[in-house]
């Protein structure tokens, strides 16, 4: 009855231990996904042949959804109900999505009616040469609001992402496009994936401890 | 033996408020509440219980104008917490043993 009870303390202390530090961890395979598109959709951007360039993207993109729709499927049965705090991150979340997209647009849209610089502007607004390091930018923004909540990797990894694309945009300039990419998918690509191999390191030594009984 | 354990800790609710402190270093009040699905009343108390022991430290500040209560595990509370979880590991070894 005693061992008994005390094992109950220490059942009920290990899932709160569970429940809390998998949370991040528990992402490892979104992080190592995104390492590897970045990387392919970069180096593809250099090295792909012209006809193929344009899919190159689409792809990756497709394929990220299926991505996550599998690991979603996997997590099912695991991940806690919503809660105030996840709904609310889901909302800025959507926010922020709908900003990465919709700024874009008004600064082209501004840019037509209003007359001003409005052919540069719109091909800037729009030009594939933006898309591949504003979006990364603001990836790396939505990551760092989410580490508000989630944690210090989140701020440290969004951080990154971001200066890596204020960075690639001055290589662009000065040394060219595919020297930029070249370095979107080292800095980007390689972080992401570093990031989830970390993430996958924690993810198993939580699993070890929570198995032996010394989490 | 296991009647020797701390009774500060050994009540669910203030077991899981050091566990998460101890794990997490510091938390806010709607974090606990959330994760130990308790209520407002119930959490209060128990803080309350384990400020008065000296084991957590709690601060009150503000967020834009939203008021935020973080607690801290003092180092008496983690010496504390360490001596009740050596004690539940002699009570589970024991029983092993025997």
């Amino acid at each position: 009855m005693e061992r008994q009870e005390a094992l109950e303390q220490v059942e009920y202390m290990k899932r709160l231990i569970e429940d809390t530090s998998f949370r991040v961890s528990v992402g490892y395979p979104i992080f190592l996904m995104w390492g590897v598109i970045w990387v392919i959709g970069y180096i593809g951007g250099v090295v792909a042949p012209e006809a193929v360039k344009p899919w190159v993207w689409p792809v990756l993109l497709v394929a990220a959804f299926v991505g996550h729709a599998i690991d979603a499927r996997s997590h099912r049965y695991r991940v806690n109900p919503p809660t105030a705090l996840t709904r609310r991150m889901f909302r800025i979340n959507v926010l922020l999505a709908a900003a990465t997209f919709l700024l874009p647009a008004v600064l082209g849209l501004e840019g037509a009616v209003m007359g001003a610089t409005s052919a540069d502007q719109t091909q800037l607004a729009f030009s594939i040469g933006f898309g591949p390091f504003y979006i990364p930018f603001m990836v790396g923004l939505i990551y760092v609001v989410n580490g508000i909540f989630l944690g210090a990797e989140f701020v440290r990894i969004g951080t990154w992402l971001m200066v890596s694309s204020v960075t690639a945009t001055i290589v662009g300039v000065t040394a060219g496009a595919s020297a930029a990419f070249v370095w979107m998918a080292v800095t980007g690509g390689g972080s992401l994936l570093l990031t989830g191999i970390l993430l996958r390191n924690s993810w198993l030594s939580e699993r070890s401890a929570v198995a032996t009984g010394t989490a | 033996m296991i009647r020797d354990l701390n009774e500060v800790f050994h009540g669910r609710a203030r077991l899981g408020i050091m566990t998460l402190l101890s794990s997490l270093g510091q938390a806010d009040f709607s974090t606990l509440k959330e994760r130990l699905e308790l209520t407002d009343g119930n959490l209060g108390a128990q803080i309350r219980v384990l400020e008065e022991a000296g084991y957590v430290k709690v601060e009150k500040s503000f967020v834009g104008r939203k008021p935020r209560t973080t607690m801290t595990p003092t180092a008496a509370g983690r010496k504390a917490f360490r001596a009740y979880l050596d004690r539940l590991e002699e009570v589970i070894e024991a029983a092993r043993q025997g």
